[in-house]
């Protein structure tokens, strides 16, 4: 293990904190949403991270066993799930969108809980722009042996 | 039970000639182990030029992705610096040897 190995896993944690703050931003711009293409209205999206396990090629398994095991390689995107509670049911006879009995479905995006998400990720992100940043001086100091 | 002389047929010294090849192998192997780690230096700093030049041209918005290659380089770039300063350093406390 290299000291880059460690700068490409906190590169790999930067990206999925990204692709999860997008996510949230487009969760809180369809906050809205009636109506999406398929019909029904805007359900909520997240993001489902699994660990990245080391490359399965032959020689990462002969690599692997001679040196350390267990050694991941950071995070990625399993995908990224709809979340399936129910729509919230708001009493609006004069929308376009609303049923027989005046009720409209609005998207299931609370908002209060997106905020969470993205200070959540705001400082996750933070997190692993600070272990990067360690890892540089890491490698700095290693060089000042024997000066 | 006869004494032969000394003649040319008798001397075979395969061990020598081993040694020696294997030395030589040793020099190669050195040289072309530097050779290796100043072209991955290389390969770093190129790396982060292309990332560089992707990213102002707007094909990738990935920014930390810039700034790790740019991290990567300058780290190798530093290594080297530093082995380069060894090797000076031994070359010059050979020549500060008095005869």
């Amino acid at each position: 293990m290299s000291y880059f190995n460690s700068l490409d896993i906190g590169a790999s944690g930067l990206t999925a904190q990204r692709l999860r703050m997008d996510i949230i931003a487009q969760n809180i711009s369809n906050i809205d949403t009636t109506r999406t293409e398929n019909g029904t209205p805007y359900r909520r999206r997240m993001a489902v991270f699994e660990e990245r396990a080391a490359d399965t090629r032959f020689s990462d398994y002969l690599s692997s066993s001679s040196r350390q095991k267990f050694m991941g390689k950071g995070v990625r995107t399993a995908r990224i799930a709809e979340d399936l509670s129910p729509f919230k049911k708001v009493y609006n006879p004069g929308h376009p969108d609303a049923d027989n009995d005046g009720y409209v479905e609005m998207p299931n995006v609370d908002v209060i809980t997106e905020m969470i998400n993205m200070i959540s990720a705001s400082r996750a992100y933070e997190a692993n722009v600070t272990s990067i940043n360690t890892t540089k001086s890491i490698a700095m100091k290693a060089l000042e042996i024997g000066r | 039970m006869t004494v032969r002389g000394i003649d040319n047929t008798n001397f075979n010294f395969p061990s020598l000639f081993e040694t020696d090849r294997s030395d030589k192998s040793n020099r190669s192997a050195f040289s072309d182990y530097l050779k290796e780690a100043i072209s991955k230096t290389n390969n770093l700093i190129l790396e982060s030029e292309m990332i560089n030049e992707n990213f102002t041209a707007g094909r990738t918005d990935n920014i930390h992705q810039v700034m790790i290659a740019a991290e990567k380089a300058d780290i190798a770039f530093q290594f080297t610096m530093q082995i380069r300063n060894k090797l000076l350093d031994a070359y010059n406390e050979i020549m500060r040897m008095q005869i």
